[in-house]
């Protein structure tokens, strides 16, 4: 019995000591860690304003959005770039089911609705083939493109998109996904315009 | 034996990676790139450092009884330590390990050191076989994820080094390729080691 | 149920755990000379992935969210699995001296399998459900039998076989599990249409 006790105390004294040690680390490391998650979506958000870098009179907005009849869980963050308390662009995260898995990808609309840029956040492909569509030349061509015309498919299917070679799959998943955040953009054009006066 | 001894006995006649073939999962799923096996091999050597210390001053303290546990809880408390420091301030790299920072609590080089050497060993030999048990670790990875960016990517820590049209094998960087890299140190290193010892 | 059959396929084929995700390669090197105790070692894996998947995912759920502890996962993890191996170990014992006869010496080594708690920590990254858990859980096992069971059949043909003096033992093994890897290479990009 006075065994058992030890034992059970000697345990528990170095839970006791491992949990205070890890609440000291996780109190320190809370903010930066939480600071750096925001980094990285502002960084991806300002990537795909590519012509408005050095405004300086530029805000951007971070705003719940949630779709009628949907869960919580499915809502999207909404990222708002204004000017002068006028929208001139809004970003926000698209994911779509790719070769190896979910590509997450942050989607620049202008106020016009065309495309102002896209960026790769974060995406499973295979090295060496499908992630090459993180590569620019792949990235940057989506810019200025829009739904009304047929330029959203890869160039074999008569669009305009130039395919990353070897990875038609990846290329077509990215595709697909600037085409259903310009769906949704369009769609909820003017509720979302409508959130700017309301903040 | 000296603290050199203890610590150079990891590099070469003892390397957790050549000669005893353990902690083979990270080996082989991170060495995609050398920032990658350096950044393993650092996080690593550091959970080995932090544990191989506690277990050493704590030996006498814990029984006999329950040390599989009170080691089990030192190890992991240094991981998660390095995990939320990881990402916080190399959130990058932090991503790029993805699970395999936590897996470090199941890498059998640490609980190994912990049971074969730092329960029974004071405090300085158990730094400087922890230190030495880290670096051959490390080397090992940054052997490895050279040769598989190089051929696999065409370079070294993102720099180019190859020739300018050269075509990557590919293969080098995705899962067979981690098998045949390691499979073929493996036999190089048995061979070198029949050699010395005919 | 298509999409649990894709979950389940997924982690037994297309991203198995040991050739695609290097999970559990200790005992797919160190367990596979014979295909009986390799066929053992997956029957245990299979066994407590299972369990394991479903109590540490209640764990995450119903203890570390609420009490906002997730950085505590790994700790709280992988003593659960500790506890949950003796404890399997201690029922098997008492119910089926015959399970206890095959699984008996690998269940002990099965704690510091990564397999199974990469396979916990996996199933909280993917959010998954109870049931996504379970499925995968018990894929993830299903995943490791095979590819061990398979390195076995092929360790037992290669004795036979003339291998160079330098690349007996791990180098060759190494080399069959590249093959392998290889192999099931092909299948990436299965459910991609």
């Amino acid at each position: 019995m006075r065994e058992l006790l030890k034992l059970a105390a000697v345990l528990t004294i170095i839970c006791c000591g491992a949990s205070l040690a890890l609440a000291l680390v996780y109190n320190y490391t809370k903010d930066p860690i939480a600071h750096q998650q925001y980094l990285k979506k502002m960084r991806a958000v300002k990537a795909v304003f590519p012509r408005n870098e050095g405004a300086g009179d530029l805000k951007t907005e971070e705003i719940p959005f949630c779709e009628e009849g949907r869960q919580e869980k499915d809502c999207r963050t909404l990222y708002l770039i204004t000017k002068d308390g006028s929208l001139t662009g809004t970003a926000f995260e698209v994911s779509v089911p790719g070769y190896g898995g979910p590509i997450l990808i942050m989607l620049g609309i202008t106020k016009n609705s065309d495309v102002s840029g896209i960026k790769i956040i974060a995406h499973t492909e295979t090295p060496g083939l499908g992630a090459n569509i993180t590569k620019d030349f792949f990235q940057n061509q989506f810019a200025g493109m829009d739904l009304t015309e047929t330029t959203l498919s890869l160039v074999k299917d008569g669009g305009s998109v130039d395919h990353v070679s070897g990875a038609t799959i990846s290329s077509v998943a990215v595709t697909q996904a600037v085409k259903e955040g310009l769906e949704f953009y369009n769609d909820h054009r003017t509720e979302i315009a409508s959130r700017i006066k309301d903040s | 034996m000296g603290f050199g001894q203890e610590f150079t006995k990891g590099i070469l006649r003892e390397n957790p990676t050549f000669k005893l073939v353990l902690g083979i999962c990270p080996t082989l799923a991170v060495t995609t790139s050398l920032e990658n096996g350096i950044g393993m091999g650092l996080a690593t050597m550091f959970v080995l450092l932090g544990s191989n210390v506690f277990i050493a001053l704590l030996r006498n303290f814990i029984p006999d009884k329950v040390r599989i546990p009170a080691f089990i809880v030192i190890i992991s408390t240094f991981v998660t330590i390095v995990d939320l420091v990881m990402a916080a301030y190399a959130p990058d790299l932090h991503a790029a390990l993805g699970i395999f920072i936590p897996l470090i609590v199941v890498n059998c080089i640490i609980m190994g050191r912990a049971e074969a050497f730092a329960s029974k060993s004071g405090v300085w030999p158990s730094i400087a076989d922890a230190l030495g048990m880290g670096v051959g670790f490390t080397l090992a990875l940054s052997i490895i994820s050279v040769i598989r960016e190089v051929l696999g990517n065409g370079t070294i820590l993102g720099f180019p080094v190859m020739f300018a049209d050269y075509s990557p094998a590919v293969i080098m960087i995705l899962p067979p390729g981690a098998f045949l890299t390691m499979g073929l140190l493996l036999g190089l290193f048995n061979f070198w080691t029949r050699r010395k010892t005919q | 149920m298509e999409h649990l059959f894709i979950i389940f396929f997924g982690v037994v084929i297309v991203n198995n755990v040991v050739l695609t995700k290097f999970l559990g390669l200790c005992p797919f090197f160190g367990v596979s000379r014979e295909l009986r105790s390799a066929f053992s070692m997956g029957l245990a894996v299979i066994f407590v992935m299972t369990i394991a998947s479903i109590v540490t995912w209640t764990v995450n759920r119903y203890l570390l969210v609420p009490f906002q502890m997730e950085f505590l996962k790994t700790i709280v993890f992988i003593l659960v699995i500790a506890t949950l191996v003796q404890f399997v170990e201690l029922v098997i014992a008492r119910v089926s001296p015959v399970l206890q006869r095959v699984l008996g010496i690998y269940l002990p080594l099965i704690t510091t399998n990564c397999a199974v708690l990469g396979v916990c920590l996996i199933n909280i990254k993917e959010d998954f459900n109870l049931i996504e858990t379970i499925v995968y859980g018990f894929g993830g096992g299903v995943g490791f039998m095979l590819a061990i069971c398979i390195m076995a059949g092929i360790r037992e043909r290669l004795s036979l076989a003339r291998v160079p003096a330098a690349m007996q033992g791990f180098p060759i093994s190494f080399i069959i599990g590249c093959l392998m890897a290889l192999s099931f290479f092909g299948f990436q990009g299965f459910f991609s249409h």
